[in-house]
């Protein structure tokens, strides 16, 4: 049975202040979204003990979601916190095609031809967004942060008829290069509303050869349209190495301190006027063994399609001929199109050809692993 | 200014400036001028008793051999002290002195005989003598023992006694190991060190725990070793602890494999004022063999300067994913760090925990104390007001699951935990490796010492059938974890996915903790 999933890059299962829970599914094999019986690639509004959709919104090109790999549950849907008298009540998420959906939280509108609710790009998001409340306590105001690509955007709340709005603050664009998957996360630290002590922290993903990562600091007062760069970290502020899994890293920001999770380590940051002694990367004290996976194994770009014959293109050049029937008949197959990344698993025939068991999308090429045989 | 991270070097005298219950350091210079108004003497008896007829003093005398105060252990009319037993006596300091002030104290034996008596022999076979404030701020003065320590006579009636050499208060010149061996024992034939470590990687001292030629450490025992510190140290001295097995194999053997379940470190004064910096615990908490032979155990850097500002209740608790159930991510109580000092002149790298594995979750911090848990299944609860660390390995791993190359090597604690405060737990969903098989299990974890409460852990299993036709069961194999976990409507909420789409998944998993 092929069901969907949640897994939001991490993000969790969020909750109002009503009991009321909401989350973000994932792909289910293409063709199968069933909005009675099977709510893939859904925003979903559910009861406290799991008994009832209250509510959801699937987008209308959910089918093309679904064959595509491309998730909407790759990222978080996130409560916009309430203020005093302000309706609608509010929740943003946005995924992998970058598209973040604006609810109200009382209909998520469900699944039509054409979509009801309103979006704006943010940029491909493996990513969740974060939310602080700026202005005074007389003239409060709500800030969404999304995290798209490698674009940090601030959004606040626009007109609500017919349906709720958002509208872009100002923006800044991360300097870090990855060949990883679109997106990053953010945190917001501040005191209460005291004025210039907002600051949105943003962990980027692996880059370079050393795969490491930058933690960015940005003013949440736009000078302009931009958000000000305040700091970012001029050495690694961790390691990513295993870069087939994407560096969904979350900054915690407490009691003047700032926590960043990597690899092996995590990294703390804060005023600096008495530095500690850099401690020295240190002796692992796991030995990491990797399971012995058999079976062929290539790493392409798409070449060309017809019905369930591809064609590859390997790193070195050399052409692949896939036969992707088994992979689709299984549910392990996204549909591929021409110029994507791929990776294929399956057996290879005698005529060269393989037969693939599996096809899913690849990071950029130089996150490739190993291509084998068998 | 209370936050402002400290050097390790500006301890001492940082301590005096800021305040409160975190100053259990004071500068050395005042230590001298830190007096006593009691001591304490637990004086053991051996196989030679002291007659209910004899009386016994301890002499305090001045480092210039001048006498102090003569204090009666045991008085000509106080019964007799028999064969192995032991006394306590408690004496008052008239004046109030300085630990220095003491430099040697004489124990005497005093026959009183009767008609046709002879004079008493006794055996002396330990003292320790502790001086304290009213009996608190302890501090061991004295520590003899032997077999017998000394045996006292007419002819030879008094044993004079050195005190220890004075180690200021919040720096430690002893260091105790209560290590718990598993499933495979530490061979006669192997030996072991602990090596400390200092924050810039430097050795300080390397402990021998079980020299090679010291009787094996059997299957399932508890072995305690206590070693000086070849220079005291202060309760942030130790940055990591590295344990190491080494084998001498004779002819024909091959690598010993050892089993290291526990481990315990305390620091002592003198054998007084104790605190424990670390407890680490798994079944095992590691397999040192042959080919990786080390386990290294960080200890948290220092963090002095009081964390928050008003203490504990001034804290900025992180417990959840994003920081609240509506996922926000927003730390809307900050003092310290603005738009003002986030610049290079001022922000920048502090620390670096090193910990056993990719970390996939977000860091939660509860009064001060960060938690954070790795794909190995490891959870570090790290202490930065004690610099007590403690460390739970909850299992196995799962390599490589499905051969799914979206993940690290391991796949273990993947979604983030959450913390509920008020029942101080800490739950996390685990993917354990029990005997080749995945399986899910989700864990409550007391906060102050990670131990599992007692219905933990309980392995995620479930059955639903699913509108529209058929039944969904819940498939460890291919399920895996990765949203972080929901605290809300009194349950635990935990979001399943499957390992690069292979099968499909549940969406929610839903219980209640009582």
């Amino acid at each position: 049975m092929y069901l969907s999933s949640v897994w939001m890059s991490g993000y969790g299962v969020a909750a109002d202040t009503e009991s009321n829970l909401y989350f973000i599914t994932g792909n289910t094999a293409a063709g199968t979204y069933n909005s009675a019986t099977n709510i893939s690639e859904s925003a979903v509004k559910m009861s406290a003990d799991l008994s009832t959709v209250d509510s959801f919104f699937t987008p209308s090109d959910v089918n093309g979601l679904d064959g595509g790999d491309t998730d909407y549950g790759s990222g978080g849907l996130m409560v916009v916190p309430d203020l005093p008298g302000r309706l609608p009540h509010l929740a943003v998420g946005a995924g992998k095609d970058g598209r973040m959906f604006v609810f109200d939280r009382a209909n998520l509108t469900g699944f039509h031809p054409t979509d009801v609710p309103s979006h704006v790009a943010v940029g491909d998001c493996w990513c969740g967004p974060s939310y602080f409340t700026s202005g005074t306590a007389a003239a409060m105001k709500q800030n969404v942060v999304s995290s798209g690509g490698h674009t940090l955007m601030l959004w606040t709340p626009g007109p609500s008829t017919p349906v709720p709005t958002l509208t872009q603050v100002a923006s800044a664009v991360l300097s870090f290069n990855t060949d990883q998957d679109g997106g990053f996360f953010t945190s917001v630290s501040s005191n209460g509303l005291e004025p210039g002590s907002t600051v949105i922290w943003a962990v980027g993903r692996e880059e370079g050869t050393d795969h490491h990562v930058t933690l960015y600091a940005f003013s949440a007062t736009p000078s302009g349209a931009t958000l000000p760069l305040l700091w970012s970290s001029p050495h690694p502020a961790g390691f990513w190495p295993n870069t087939g899994g994407n560096a969904n890293l979350v900054p915690t920001i407490a009691n003047g301190r700032v926590f960043v999770p990597s690899n092996k380590e995590v990294q703390i940051f804060g005023l600096t006027a008495n530095p500690l002694p850099l401690k020295q990367p240190f002796l692992p004290s796991t030995n990491l063994t990797a399971l012995a996976v058999t079976g062929a194994q290539y790493w392409g770009t798409v070449k060309s399609i017809a019905a369930n014959r591809v064609v590859l293109e390997l790193r070195d050049g050399r052409e692949l001929q896939v036969d992707i029937s088994p992979a689709i008949e299984q549910g392990r197959s996204t549909e591929p199109q021409v110029g994507q990344s791929v990776i294929v698993t399956g057996k290879l025939n005698t005529d060269g050809s393989l037969q693939a068991d599996t096809v899913y999308r690849a990071k950029g090429k130089s996150l490739w692993g190993e291509d084998r045989a068998h | 200014m209370f936050a402002l991270p400290l050097h390790r070097k500006s301890i001492q005298s940082l301590c005096l400036l800021t305040l409160g219950f975190l100053c259990f350091l004071i500068r050395p210079q005042h230590l001298n001028a830190q007096t006593f108004n009691q001591i304490q003497f637990v004086i053991g008896t051996g196989g030679d008793d002291l007659r209910g007829d004899s009386s016994a003093t301890a002499t305090l005398l001045a480092p210039n051999g001048s006498t102090l105060q003569v204090i009666t252990l045991k008085a000509q009319n106080q019964s007799g002290w028999g064969n192995n037993s032991s006394h306590t006596v408690t004496a008052a300091l008239s004046p109030a002195r300085a630990a220095s002030a003491i430099g040697h104290v004489v124990i005497t034996l005093t026959s009183h005989n009767g008609f046709a008596e002879t004079d008493d022999n006794w055996n002396v076979q330990s003292v320790v003598a502790t001086l304290s404030n009213g009996g608190s701020g302890a501090m061991q003065f004295i520590n003899g023992s032997g077999s017998p320590l000394a045996r006292l006579t007419h002819s030879a009636p008094t044993l004079t006694l050195t005190p220890l050499p004075i180690v200021p208060p919040g720096m430690f010149d002893q260091i105790e190991f209560v290590i718990g061996t598993g499933g495979d024992d530490l061979r006669g034939d192997s030996s072991a060190t602990a090596t400390l470590l200092a924050a810039n990687g430097a050795t300080l001292q390397v402990i021998t725990l079980k020299a090679q030629s010291d009787p094996g450490w059997g299957n399932n025992t508890t072995h305690t070793v206590t070693k000086s510190l070849t220079s005291p140290l202060g309760l942030f001295g130790i940055a990591d602890i590295v344990i190491t097995l080494t084998s001498h194999n004779s002819v024909f053997e091959t690598d010993d494999n050892w089993n290291v379940q526990d481990v315990v470190v305390k620091l002592s004064n003198n054998g007084s004022g104790t605190k424990q910096i670390m407890h680490a615990f798994g079944d095992p908490m590691k397999r040192l063999t042959g080919s990786d032979p080390r386990l290294a155990l960080p200890l948290p850097p220092i963090m002095l300067g009081p964390v928050c500002a008003g203490g504990n209740n001034g804290c900025t608790n992180v417990t959840t994913y994003h920081n609240d159930a509506q996922r926000t991510g927003w730390t809307s109580t900050e003092k310290t760090l603005t738009t003002f000092n986030v610049k290079p002149a001022t922000f920048g790298h502090i620390a670096t925990i090193t910990v056993d594995d990719q970390v996939d979750t977000q860091p939660l911090v509860v009064n001060g104390v960060t938690f954070i848990t790795t794909e190995n299944n490891t959870v570090y609860a790290l202490n930065f007001w004690t610099g007590a660390t403690v460390i739970h390995h909850l299992g196995a791993p799962v390599p490589t699951p499905l051969g799914c190359g979206n993940n690290g090597p391991n796949v273990g604690i993947n979604g983030t935990g959450v913390i509920d405060p008020v029942a101080q737990t800490f739950f996390v969903d685990t993917y354990l490796s029990e005997n080749g098989t995945p399986t899910h299990k989700i864990h409550a974890l007391n906060l102050s010492t990670l131990a599992e409460h007692a219905s933990s852990p309980v392995t995620v299993a479930a059955t639903h059938s699913v509108q529209g036709g058929g039944t969904f069961t819940f498939n460890a194999t291919y399920q895996r974890q990765r949203s972080a976990l929901l605290l809300a409507n009194g349950n635990l909420y935990a979001g399943y996915g499957s390992f690069c789409d292979w099968g499909g998944a549940p969406i929610l998993a839903a219980g209640s903790w009582d």
